[in-house]
């Protein structure tokens, strides 16, 4: 038996010599539950020790379930990662290919701005163009009924009344006299007249005033325009006098007073309708004349 | 698209010529009426879409034909143009009294008219 506390041979022998049994029994006994006691606290210790280790298996256990979740979820993240990885490139390979698809398109739409600037440009000059046109095509219409109308008919007085209205809806004026010459081309008297006072009108020697020198000349006058001849009273308003011209021949003047409001000042498009009225004006009133003078024989 | 139907009511047959001239060059069905009376009794017979009308007319002027053209339920909401001779405001106004939606100012310039009445006959179909 080896324990703790074990009686030695010399003690033993000691014992057995002096004959003291019972003492020996007793010292033994002693020990045997020291040793006894020993046991069980070594054993009590132990099972702590058991308890503590497996306690703590327990929790290395958990520690190990976790970890193999945490090795778990690892995995799954590195998968996830790996799958991210391949997205990142496969979004990168996108990318690249957006970006020269982006760079190709900014070429394109910078030559597009180009062609486009060039496509305004055009339009910008066709519209001018067209406008030009239109405001010809305008002119021309103007010059078309003006035209038209004083040679639409053989009544004196629609010749002059469209003279009127030339004046007034082509030209913009409603102040106008028309005067025929007199034989002997020495005065002109008033034939018709509207927006003025036509007692100041009614005779006006020729190379008198304004409206005189223009008979006499036979010459457009514009007010504005070149020198202007002295003004008899009432030509202050004067804007433009056209000599009636037949063959050459000045037969009668229409003289523009004021403009309207509206109309700030004579354009291409009315010289060029003065100069359809100086040639075509007096014709028609002599064609209406002549056939007024035709109708009168045949009654006759 | 059905060609629209464009009145001109004008006593000068130099005006109205120009005009109808000026209109044709548009998509435009046009009839016309040589003063304020026949401009209203034209207009319930043919129903235009839109009328152009001179201000001066004998028997019944501009003005008072507008002011009839609105009191008649078929032509209550017609657009009518005028032709003014004077632009000023005073003018203008009286206009604008007596119903008319635009105006302009003779000698009439074909751009200016063409560009109103197509204005007037689009803001026209939208309203319906």
């Amino acid at each position: 038996v080896t324990c703790r506390g074990r009686v030695s041979s010399g003690e033993v022998d000691s014992m057995v010599d002096s004959g003291d049994h019972g003492q020996y029994v007793k010292k033994v006994s002693e020990q045997f539950r020291r040793y006894g006691h020993e046991l069980l606290e070594e054993n009590r210790k132990l099972r702590a020790l058991v308890a503590s280790l497996e306690a703590e298996g327990m929790r290395v256990r958990e520690e190990l379930a976790v970890g193999q979740t945490l090795a778990d979820l690892n995995a799954e993240l590195r998968d996830k990662l790996r799958v991210r990885d391949e997205e990142k490139q496969h979004l990168e390979d996108q990318l690249r290919s957006a970006r020269r698809i982006l760079e190709t398109k900014t070429r394109d739409e910078a030559r597009l701005k180009r062609e486009l600037n060039v496509v305004d440009e055009d339009n910008r000059r066709f519209t001018e163009k067209f406008l030009s046109l239109e405001q010809q095509n305008s002119n021309l219409a103007n010059l078309y009924v003006a035209g038209y109308r004083l040679h639409g008919t053989l009544d004196r007085r629609e010749v002059i009344g469209t003279l009127q209205e030339i004046i007034a809806n082509l030209v913009g004026s409603e102040e106008m006299a028309l005067f025929e010459l007199e034989p002997g081309g020495r005065r002109l008297s008033l034939l018709a007249s509207f927006g003025i006072q036509p007692e100041a009108y009614q005779v006006v020697p020729v190379g008198e005033g304004v409206i005189g020198r223009a008979a006499e000349s036979g010459e457009i006058f514009v007010a504005g325009h070149g020198a202007a001849p002295e003004a008899a009273p009432g030509e202050e308003g004067l804007t433009a006098c056209i000599p009636l011209k037949l063959e050459g021949r000045v037969t009668g003047l229409v003289a523009i007073f004021r403009l309207l409001p509206q109309k700030r000042r004579i354009e291409d498009l009315d010289r060029e309708l003065f100069d359809l009225l100086a040639s075509h004006a007096a014709p028609a009133l002599y064609c209406a004349e002549l056939h007024a003078r035709a109708q009168a024989c045949s009654a006759v | 698209m059905s060609r629209k139907k464009i009145l001109i009511v004008d006593d000068s047959k130099t005006a109205l010529m120009m005009t109808t001239m000026v209109l044709s060059k548009g998509p435009y069905e046009l009839v016309t009426a040589a003063d304020g009376e026949e401009g209203v009794a034209r207009a319930l017979t043919e129903r235009p879409d839109l009328i152009v009308m001179d201000v001066v007319m004998p028997k019944m002027d501009g003005f008072e034909a507008c002011r009839r053209l609105r009191q008649l339920e078929a032509t209550r909401v017609t657009p009518v143009i005028m032709v003014t001779t004077r632009g000023e405001a005073s003018n203008v106004e009286v206009g604008y009294e007596c119903g008319c939606n635009d105006y302009v100012t003779k000698p009439v310039n074909a751009l200016e008219l063409l560009t109103k009445v197509k204005s007037q006959l689009e803001a026209s179909a939208l309203a319906r």
